[in-house]
């Protein structure tokens, strides 16, 4: 049941958003007895693809009225996991599809077909499950197929360098969406096997057409640097997913400009949620103990449009601390909002600053922060206006006369 | 023009450039000036040996060994010239010396992508710079179809090894046009892209930097440039009505490339609404330290001022006859590459 949403009736030729997904935890040929390296590379079955995959299409469909263009197709191919179906939070079952690389095919046309009808319109294209790398650049992905030992080692996957370029506007298609993302979260480490073979060709999604210029803005997020693997804990989502959704429910939030019909002018852009990604993934592995690290490739023109539009300020995470450290002993702090705060009410009244220094959240905006000393302490205080802007921002009050 | 744009971003780096992490330590100069070039400014036929295929591979070379001692070095590649594109991820760049008529007819060529890969970590290169900039400043127009098979053959700048070492590198490219797409230079002048460029590592791609002991710092980064320098490119190529767009290729991944003298300038754009209101209204901006940073009328559609970069509180007061109600005072954040403020007035309460 690969359509999770399909308006693209209704909705004809006008600019729409476009999502593909992909996550795949279950993989056929992995759960027989490792056969010799290298048919399945000495991989094993995986437990967040599928869950992970499910919750990012569910955000979509679930924040469709805060895209800047309609939602107006949703595929999601799952293979979900034993752990995952176990776990029963979610309907994955009701979604299980083959995720063979014939249905991807087919998915992946049509996902095509419908980006292709209007140039304002936006894709998402989201893959979890394996990965592997053949040389510096690329990223394989590796379908449900992979390992059924039936032609090249890589017959069952995609790569890459031809999905994206199979999604170029072209003399054939040059109204295709000029607003595309790509996610692949999935590891990118480069078996040494591949070092055997003169080539390791993968499966290819399309031919690709070169003929116009290509002027998408189009990035690639990459969920590990070349050579390394992607995160997840077991049974849950991936560390990386849980950093992309921190990102955009307001994570990556910036002031943008004002919507016609008067909602708040804040919104995520390609540029704040590359530009956010490294602080909530760092956050987030700590937390799990993990060492994820992502990479994005491409950009540029159009990196400031809005893909995820807010509905009130978001929230920045700030550290306010007192100079010297040993000011916070004697001394509070008031922090209030300049903008819209007509009764000029604290968003924080600390009296003293403990813990030292402070953490908390306040929503995106313009603050002063002045402090209260005791007599006789030798401090003299300024006041200190600051631009506190997501994801997060260090205050420095200083305190010397 | 390119030979120029290479010359005045090498003196930029001489003279301008300011990272205490990663001082200017090797800035290897090849340039191949055109006669109308050496004209404006003979030096430039004095400074560097020309860009023939020989010297590229030599300086290629010793780059790489120079950049690979220490992951904290910061490496910069800028190339200008002629080029066909191969595919989306690589380009065939032209040296002087191309279409000398001996061996292939790209045998003086190289492949940027094959730079690329070859400056990754690698088992004999596993200390290489983890910082490496890229800038691309050619056209990317694709070889006719006839010229492919032609195409495989540029001379390979590295021999780039089977690594199983992870590659965090912060390595994008700046490419100055889109895949197909032509790029232009001003006329005598600079080329559009490294006029921009310039114009971004001087200030208009300046961020803000908390630094370790709380102070802050103006800086030029990685990701601040991939904000700036496509809006940089995109006014620039508007103004002139011709299309280039550029496009951020590689890993694009934060890392501060030059520290600036201080917070830098902005222009600042202010629109009245309605604008029938312009010529009774009257601004006043103020910064943190309460000094008067700019006072008068707005400018007129179009034009702009200039503040530094910072946080300030702008005070708008309409004069009689109006009517306009005077709006509360409102703080804002003015941060490059380029600031507007709009002032919004509503009709004044009716007298009751």
């Amino acid at each position: 049941m690969p359509l999770l949403l399909n308006e693209a009736a209704e909705r004809g030729d006008a600019p729409g958003f476009h999502a593909l997904i992909i996550g795949i935890s279950a993989y056929p040929h992995l759960s027989q007895p490792t056969p010799p390296e290298p048919p399945t590379l000495g991989l094993r079955q995986l437990s967040s693809p599928a869950i992970t995959a499910y919750r990012i299409a569910n955000w979509l469909i679930t924040r469709r009225a805060y895209l800047p263009v309609p939602l107006t197709t949703c595929r999601v191919m799952l293979l979900p996991s034993a752990v995952e179906l176990a776990a029963g939070g979610e309907p994955l079952a009701a979604l299980r599809d083959e995720c063979a690389r014939t249905q991807v095919l087919v998915e992946a046309a049509a996902w095509r077909a419908d980006a292709s009808r209007n140039a304002d319109s936006m894709t998402l294209f989201y893959f979890a499950g394996h990965g592997v790398q053949r040389n510096q650049r690329d990223h394989v992905m590796l379908l449900a197929g992979f390992g059924r030992g039936i032609g090249p080692l890589l017959e069952d996957a995609i790569d890459t360098t031809n999905l994206l370029a199979g999604m170029a506007p072209t003399t054939a298609r040059p109204k295709m969406a000029r607003t595309q993302m790509y996610f692949i979260d999935a590891c990118r480490v480069r078996p040494k096997v591949f070092a055997r073979y003169e080539d390791s060709p993968s499966g290819k999604l399309w031919d690709v057409e070169v003929d116009i210029v290509d002027d998408r803005t189009a990035p690639l997020f990459h969920t590990a640097v070349p050579g390394a693997k992607a995160y997840a804990v077991k049974g849950k989502q991936t560390v990386f997913s849980q950093a992309l959704l921190e990102c955009l429910t307001g994570g990556a939030g910036r002031e943008v400009e004002p919507r016609a019909d008067g909602t708040p002018p804040y919104g995520v852009t390609i540029n704040s949620l590359r530009e956010s990604l490294p602080y909530h993934l760092d956050r987030i592995n700590r937390e799990h103990g993990t060492r994820a690290r992502f990479e994005v490739q491409g950009g540029g023109y159009g990196g400031q449009r809005v893909i995820h539009w807010l509905d009130s300020p978001p929230l920045v995470d700030v550290t306010l601390e007192l100079h010297p450290s040993e000011a916070h002993h004697h001394a509070g702090v008031r922090v209030v909002a300049l903008n819209d705060n007509p009764d000029n009410r604290p968003s924080w009244d600390l009296a003293p600053v403990i813990p030292h220094p402070y953490c908390g959240s306040l929503p995106m905006g313009i603050y002063l922060a002045s402090a209260r000393i005791e007599p006789p302490a030798p401090y003299v205080d300024n006041g200190l206006a600051f631009s506190a802007i997501p994801p997060n921002h260090r205050v420095r009050i200083p305190l010397l006369g | 023009m390119a030979a120029e744009t290479a010359f005045v971003l090498y003196r930029w780096l001489l003279t301008e450039y300011n990272n205490p992490a990663a001082p200017l330590t090797t800035c290897r100069l090849l340039l191949s000036p055109t006669e109308s070039e050496i004209s404006a400014r003979p030096e430039i036929a004095e400074v560097a040996e020309a860009c023939t295929l020989d010297h590229f591979l030599r300086d290629s070379t010793e780059w790489r060994r120079d950049a690979s001692d220490d992951n904290a070095n910061v490496t910069v590649l800028y190339l200008a010239g002629h080029a066909l594109e191969r595919h989306r991820e690589e380009q065939i760049v032209l040296m002087e010396d191309f279409g000398d008529g001996i061996g292939p007819l790209l045998r003086n060529s190289i492949s940027t992508a094959n730079i690329f890969n070859g400056m990754a970590p690698a088992g004999r290169q596993r200390n290489i710079a983890l910082t490496q900039l890229y800038f691309f400043d050619m056209g990317r127009t694709r070889a006719v179809e006839s010229a492919r098979t032609e195409l495989m053959s540029p001379s390979l700048v590295f021999d780039v090894e089977f690594s199983n070492l992870a590659d965090p590198r912060s390595a994008v490219i700046f490419y100055a046009s889109s895949s197909g797409q032509m790029a232009y230079g001003y006329s005598g002048g600079p080329t559009l892209f490294g006029d921009a460029l310039l114009a971004c590592l001087r200030g208009g791609a300046g961020r803000r930097e908390e630094q370790a002991d709380g102070g802050e710092a103006w800086v030029v980064s990685v990701h601040s440039l991939a904000r700036a320098l496509p809006m940089y490119v995109d006014r620039i190529a508007a103004a002139a009505e011709i299309e280039q767009r550029v496009v951020i290729g590689g890993s694009v991944n934060e890392a501060i490339v030059h520290y600036l003298p201080g917070p830098p300038p902005v222009e600042v754009a202010l629109r009245v609404d309605p604008a029938a209101a312009h010529a009774c209204t009257w601004v006043k901006i103020w910064n943190t330290a309460d000094e008067l940073a700019f006072e008068g009328r707005p400018p007129a559609p179009g034009d702009t001022f200039t503040l530094p970069a910072g946080v300030y509180r702008i005070v708008v007061e309409t004069t009689a006859p109006t009517a306009w109600a005077t709006p509360k005072p409102r703080w804002i954040v003015v941060e490059p590459p380029e600031h507007s403020i709009k002032v919004a007035l509503t009709d004044a309460a009716p007298a009751q």
